[in-house]
Order: C-alpha cells, then structure tokens, then sequence
C-alpha cells in the first residue's frame, strides 16, 4: 500500500519537527550554532517527507484507490485525472497536508536566508516555523488524516465537489491558503527578532519587509483569482459577495497591507517599530481566524469546502498564538523605543500611520460585521444576516478614504513637509479630478453621487502617479541623459517607492473595475425559447439552441447564443450547466464577451422541461480592468521587491559616522 | 340588521376593491412604459440583493441558484405587480423567514449595533491617530534639543543623511566633511 509509506513519511516529519523546535529554541537560548544546524537541517529533511506524503495521496487520487478514506469522499471514478491534484485539497484533510507541505517549501527557503541574514535570531526564527507546522502535523496525524484507510473497500467514490471543476480552483485555493500560512514567516521573523532581545536594532526590517510582501502578493493573488472563479463559474454575475470565508481572507490582507507600508517607516526612519510588530502579530492572529471560520468556523458561508468539527482546535491555537505573542511583545516593549520621533504632523511617517490605522479599521469593520450574526444571537436570540449591503456601505466610503490617502500620501515628504511645495505638486492631480467631474457626469452620463466621488479620486490618484514618475524623468532628462535612460534609471534609484508607485496604479485599476461595475451594471433575467432574440443595453442576443450531453456524473447543457451590439456581429457564446445528481448540484459556467468598456455576460439559470431556458443577463462595465490588475499589481510588488542600492550606499558610511547619526 | 348590513357593505366595498384592483391590472400594464419597467428590474435586482436565501447560508435569493431562491424571485415580481413598497415586501419575508431573510440587520433594536458599530471605531482610530502623533512630537522636541549640542559641520551632515537615499555623491560629501573636520 503506497500510502502506508505516506503515513511513515508524515510519522518521522512530525517527529523530527518536534526535534527541529526545540533545538531551535535551545540553540537560542544557550546560543549553539551546531545545535542550531542540526535543527535546521532536521526542518529541511521534513520537505521531502511531506512531498512523499502529498505524492503517495496524489498517486491514490490518479490509481482511484478508494480504499483511503479520503480518496472516497473526494473523487470518482468519472473524475479526469488531472483533478486529482484539486481533489488533494479540497477537502478538510487533504487542505491540511496541502498547507504543511507549501509551509515546509516556504519556511525552509525563508530559513535558509534568515539563517545567513539574522544571526541572532534565526535560532528562535526555527523554533517559531517549527512549533507553527508541528501544529499542522499534530492535527493531521491525530485528528484530520488523509492517508487514512477504509476496511470496507466502496466501489465507487463520492466524487469532487462539483463547484471545483473549474480552472481557477488549479490556483486560487492553493494560493489563497498559502497566503494564509505564509503570514507565519514575517510573524515568526518578527517575533524571533524580540526573543533574540534585537528589537531595538532594525536589522529584521529587510527580511521582515521581504516576506511580508511575498505573503501579500500571494494573498493577493489568491483573492484576484478567487473572485474571477466566483465571477465566471458561481453564475450570480458578481466576483465578491463578502461572505464570512471571503471577509476572513481579506482581514489578514488588510492587516499586511498595512504591515508593507509601516515598515517602510521603519526602513527609512527607524520609526514605528512596536507598531510594525503588533501589526504582524495582529495580521497572524487575522489569518489563524480565517483558518478557523474556514474548517468549521460558526457563521454560514458558502466556502464550506473544507468545513470540518475542529473548529475548536484552530479558535485554541489563535488564542495561544496571540497570548504568547503579546506577552513576548510586553516583556521585550523597552527595547523597541524608536530612535527617532516624529517631526511633523504633516509628514510621510504620519500619512502612514493614519493610513495604517484605517486598513486595519476597515479590517476590524468587517470583522465586526462578520461576527456580528454570533453577537446578536447570542445576547438577543435573534439570528441576522449581516450581507453584501451592509459592507458595502460601510466599507465602501472608508476604502474611498484609503484611496484617496493614496493619492496624496506620496506627495508628503519624509520628515516634514513644507505646506508650499506639497500642496504646489497636488496642484496638478487636483486640477485634473475637478475638470474630470463636469467629463464624467455630463459625457459619461456618470451621476451617481458615490459613483462619481470615487472616479474624481481615481483621476487624482492616477495623475499624481504619473506626475511624479515624469517630474522625476524630466529632471534627469535635464542633467543630460536621455528620455528611457533617464526613466529607467529614476525608477530603478528607489525600487520600493516606484514599484509601489506600479501597484497603485494597480489599485487603480481595481478600483475602476469595481465602481463603475458596482454601480453601474445592468442585470435581467429572460425566459426565452430557442430562436427567440432580445435585447438588453445596447446588446441584442438569439437563443440558437442547447446541447445536452449525459456523462456518468452529470447532465451537461450548453446553450448556443449569437449576440450583436449595436448591429455588429460579435459571434457565438456557449454558457453551460450541468447537473450533478449525486451532489444535487448544479453548476453553471458563464459565457463572457469582454472588452475593455464592458462585459456582456451571459448565464443559464434553468432550463425548463418545455424547451424554454431561463437566462441572467449581465452588461457589467469595466470589470475586466479588476482581472487586468493583477498582472500590473505582480509586475510592481516583484519590482519593489528587487534589492534596492540605497542600502548599500548607507553600509559604506564608516561605523563612527552610523553609531554618532544612529544610520541603520 | 344594520349589523349585516354593515358587513354587507365591507364585503361589497371588498369586491369593489377587487373589481378595482382587477381592472388596475391591465390598466397598469398597458400604462406601464419601458420606462417604468427598467424602474421595475432595478427595484426587482435590489430587492433581491437585499434578501437572503434560508437555505443557502450567506447567499442573497439574487445570487443563489437554488429552487426556493427562484420561489422567492418569482414572489418579489408578484408583490412588486401587486403595488407593495419595497419596505412591506421586505416585512412580508421577514414574517416568514424571521429577520435573517434581510441581507443587512435592521436599523432597530439590536440590529442597531451592528450599524452603529463602526462609525464609533473611526472615530476611536482618529482619537487614536492623533494620541500617537501627538506624543511622538511632544517626544520629538525633547530630540530635538539634544541636536542642539552637535557642530555646524555635524548637522550638515545630519541633513544629507536624512535624505531618502543616499547618492554616490552624498557619501563623498559626508566624508568631505567630515574628513574637512
């Protein structure tokens, strides 16, 4: 039996684990680097193990041996074999080895460099990965195994959850737990860095900076991708429905968003290093919540995937988490007394921090909001819904607010601003939102008051960015080089800040793409008989006719549409829907014609027994910019994540002259 | 007598009312211009955002694809033909499902906390934001005297450093200084 040596693989990973932990901590603690080896060399051994324990399951998956338990209940014999490598984690146990095994990839590359970049605090930085993935394995070897075997052999298996045949599931789920998980290692980097009591010098900042933006390029991604699945396969014509799982993703999110801006401030300034510590316990303890609303959690969602009993044991190990953490933070508070303090009000460091504070108050929000149903039940007996309206109008105006802070934030300097040349370089971004409001609403017809609020502030934003990137071009234009080299070289001076300047324009994009679809889409339902033609906006589309396939699992119906704008011929869509009758299930697969200015969507909701269908219509503007956003959002974190020069020249200031201007 | 005759009358007012209403009908639908029917498809959307299905946990009736979801669209349209304001068509379900049918807490009794909620932590992060600004200045000032003692060479070179990043002629400057010195 292949996953027997699975079994053994995972029994002597979670031993030597427990090894790697402690002598983590002891090699801290009596400070023996060969202990220390030892240890991390145990964490390295554990990769392998988990990849044998990972194969031998994706290898039952693909020889469709039911006789593992969890083979049984998440696949079938009518499943394509390249699901097998979804099956493997879209179940309860099987995601829990997924996140050990990515975790072990991802804490033994991060120890490898920590090892050679923080001394002092590598040891400590071991101990942290490695109580986080003993953890994982303790829960999957005594209470979630999914190497675990079946007496009574099932013919058949109870097949995938349908909703998850879909190509975005090959990505989205592994990202999105990835991205949760991988919040451990600026945790553990932060955290190690109190217990090595080297608070007080900002040498952590770099690979603390490092990783968190890994972890939140990751998150990112995973939630792009998961509201592209939720847009074209959920067949509801929306992409974000803020539903408790999507909230739980995007509460960490927040958190680290604001955690790779505060620890610019103490890159550059030395300030704000108690704050960037609390900011990465409290994003860790946001994505340990996420893990437990996901298995188990108490508010209903339409994420129970990977619902499970153990709730619990995720809720117990967020709240140790969190007490062991603050109490490190507590006893080791005197030694992240910041060296330099805040010079002005008016100033980049305190743009940060208010923009800080409002991520995480949007964070706390929809925490609030999310837990609230609990709330009310609880001390009122009355179960209520806190949906999709709620947040959005919360939520809404505060991320119009980030926004904005967005816009104007790069233009305070470091330090103190001088209100002449700050307000002198707004002066152009300004000017341009203000002549793009009489554009937007008397061209665009745009005049919903939120809708047009949020554009102005986009414009501002967009022109600022560019502002700044041309300013910067024309300047060493004007020393003698030229055009691209002078460009090429202004974004390369400050990697951090261009690159960042590249994922706000990301941002902008997003935030094109969900304004003008939130308040502008156009939705209806049409009952339609093959051969029937109708109209919506500006679009007209035919019901050619439908094919109906029988597979093993499923009754498959395609639809065939021939759809016009405008009199123009824009072809054939085939939106499809298919029944699964062991799950109950149907699952839908919108057929989009997107452009740049507009999606028209087209979904089946029901196909009638007399031949009629029912359709959802959607004309949703602009919502492919979202989509395009994620690239230009990946191209700007990678950029800023490129070691910048800066730091090399500060290193080739003598010691003397670093110790008497306290230069990190 | 005047008793019966009195019922007599409400039950004919109630015919009449029918008649009326059944009339209305056609009336209104040959009245109803495409304008007021794109009205009517909003009002349908946002009506159906804004209720939950009860047996698809967190799904508005909107999104779900689920049979009683498309029972409860279906009896928004009729409520909405019948002439209800969105308000009692929301109450109508509500004293059917219980308050979770709505996809937002009501504005009343303990539903007002969730609403409340989060206007009171904004305004708590900005007493916050400026508690923290406020004593890193005041802390700021004290710093600030302590520059106090440095030479005018050492706070040239403490304004260079200062700057965002350093250029390979900054640090040639800096040692200029500090080697002139």
């Amino acid at each position: 039996m292949v996953v027997t040596v699975g079994q053994i693989a995972l029994i002597i990973a979670f031993i030597v684990t427990f090894y790697s932990s402690l002598a983590g901590f002891f090699s801290g603690a009596i400070k023996n680097p060969k202990l220390s080896k030892s240890g991390r060399w145990g964490f390295y051994s554990v990769i392998p193990l988990l990849l044998i324990s990972t194969a031998t399951l994706i290898y039952s998956f693909i020889k469709n041996d039911f006789s593992v338990k969890y083979v049984a209940e998440n696949s079938n014999l009518a499943m394509p074999d390249i699901y097998s490598w979804v099956a493997f984690y879209s179940g309860n146990e099987g995601s829990l080895l997924y996140i050990a095994m990515a975790f072990s990839i991802m804490g033994g590359i991060s120890l490898r460099i920590i090892s050679n970049k923080l001394l002092k605090s590598a040891p400590y930085f071991l101990g942290i990965i490695s109580l986080i993935l003993l953890f994982f394995l303790s829960v999957i070897l005594f209470l979630a195994n999914p190497l675990e075997t079946l007496e009574i052999i099932p013919v058949d298996g109870q097949g995938i959850n349908p909703l998850l045949i879909h190509f975005g599931m090959f990505i989205h789920p592994p990202f999105q737990m990835l991205g949760l998980i991988s919040l451990a290692i600026p945790f553990a980097i932060g955290v190690s860095t109190l217990l090595a009591g080297e608070g007080g010098k900002d040498e952590w900042v770099d690979q603390g900076r490092r990783w968190g933006m890994i972890s939140w390029l990751i998150l990112t991604v995973g939630l792009l991708l998961g509201s592209w699945w939720a847009y074209t396969i959920l067949g509801w014509g929306g992409y974000w429905a803020w539903d408790p799982v999507e909230n739980s993703a995007l509460m960490p999110w927040l958190a680290m968003s604001a955690f790779i801006h505060s620890i610019m401030v103490q890159k550059r300034r030395g300030m704000f290093r108690m704050w960037n510590i609390l900011l990465i316990i409290i994003g860790f303890t946001m994505a340990q919540l996420g893990m437990f609303i996901n298995r188990g959690g108490p508010v209903p969602s339409v994420h129970s995937f990977g619902e499970s009993s153990m709730g619990w044991v995720f809720l117990a190990i967020m709240g140790i988490t969190l007490f062991i953490s603050l109490v490190i933070f507590i006893f080791k508070f005197e030694t992240l007394k910041s060296r330099r303090t805040l010079e002005s009000f008016f100033s980049r460091e305190a743009a940060f921090l208010a923009q800080n504070l409002l991520f995480l108050l949007i964070a706390f929000v929809t925490l609030w909001g999310t837990v609230f149903p609990i709330f009310s039940k609880t001390f009122d007996e009355k179960t209520m819904t806190v949906g999709q309206p709620f947040f959005n109008q919360v939520n809404g105006p505060l991320m119009l607010l980030l926004v904005f802070l967005m816009g104007i934030g790069p233009f305070l300097p470091w330090r103190k601003a001088s209100w002449k040349t700050s307000t002198k370089m707004m002066r152009i971004p300004i000017f341009a939102s203000l002549v793009s409001i009489p554009f937007f609403i008397f061209v665009l017809d745009i005049q919903k008051v939120w809708a047009l609020a949020s554009f102005a502030i986009l414009v501002s934003a967009t022109v600022g960015i560019f502002q700044e990137w041309t300013r910067g071009t024309i300047s060493r234009h004007n020393k003698g080089e030229n055009w691209g080299l002078a460009f090429y070289k202004l974004i390369n001076a400050n990697r951090p800040r261009y690159g960042g300047y590249i994922v706000h324009l990301a941002v902008v994009m997003l935030g094109i793409g969900i304004t003008a679809s939130s308040f502008y889409s156009i939705q209806n339902d049409f009952v339609m008989k093959p051969g029937q033609t109708k109209t919506i906006d500006s679009y007209s589309f035919t019901y050619v006719g439908k094919e109906e396939n029988i597979y093993s699992d499923r009754k498959e119906q395609i639809a065939e549409f021939k759809i016009k704008n405008k009199n123009k011929d824009l072809g054939y869509l085939y939106p499809e829907r298919s029944y699964y009758p062991i799950f109950r299930i149907s699952a839908t697969k919108g057929a989009i014609h997107s452009t740049l200015i507009e999606d028209f969507y087209l979904v089946p909701s029901e196909f009638r027994e007399d031949g009629q269908a029912v359709f959802r219509v959607l004309v949703n503007p602009m919502i492919i910019w979202m989509w395009l956003s994620g690239p230009v959002l990946i191209l700007g974190t990678i950029f800023s994540l490129i070691p910048s020069k800066s730091k090399k020249n500060k290193s080739l200031l003598s010691d003397v002259l670093k110790n008497k201007f306290k230069v990190g | 007598m005047i008793y019966i005759w009195v019922k007599n009358m409400k039950i004919k007012k109630n015919f009449l009312l029918a008649g009326l209403l059944l009339l209305a009908i056609p009336i209104t639908l040959i009245a109803c211009s495409t304008e007021e029917k794109i009205l009517n498809t909003q009002r349908i959307n946002s009506l159906n955002k804004s209720l939950m299905c009860p047996v698809c946990p967190g799904e508005s009736i909107d999104q779900s694809q689920n049979t009683l979801a498309l029972q409860m669209r279906d009896i928004v349209v009729v409520k909405i033909n019948e002439g209800k304001t969105d308000q009692e068509i929301k109450e109508y379900f509500v004293s059917k499902y219980g308050p979770v049918v709505l996809m937002e807490p009501p504005k009343k009794g303990i539903g007002l906390l969730a609403w409340v909620f989060p206007p009171i932590l904004f305004i708590i992060t900005i007493a916050v934001v400026y508690f923290i600004l406020f004593s890193l200045k005041k802390r700021s000032r004290k710093l600030q005297d302590n520059n106090k003692n440095l030479t005018e060479e050492e706070l040239q070179i403490l304004q260079i450093l200062q700057k965002e990043t350093l250029s390979q002629e900054d640090i040639y400057s800096i040692s200029k200084i500090n080697g002139e010195k």
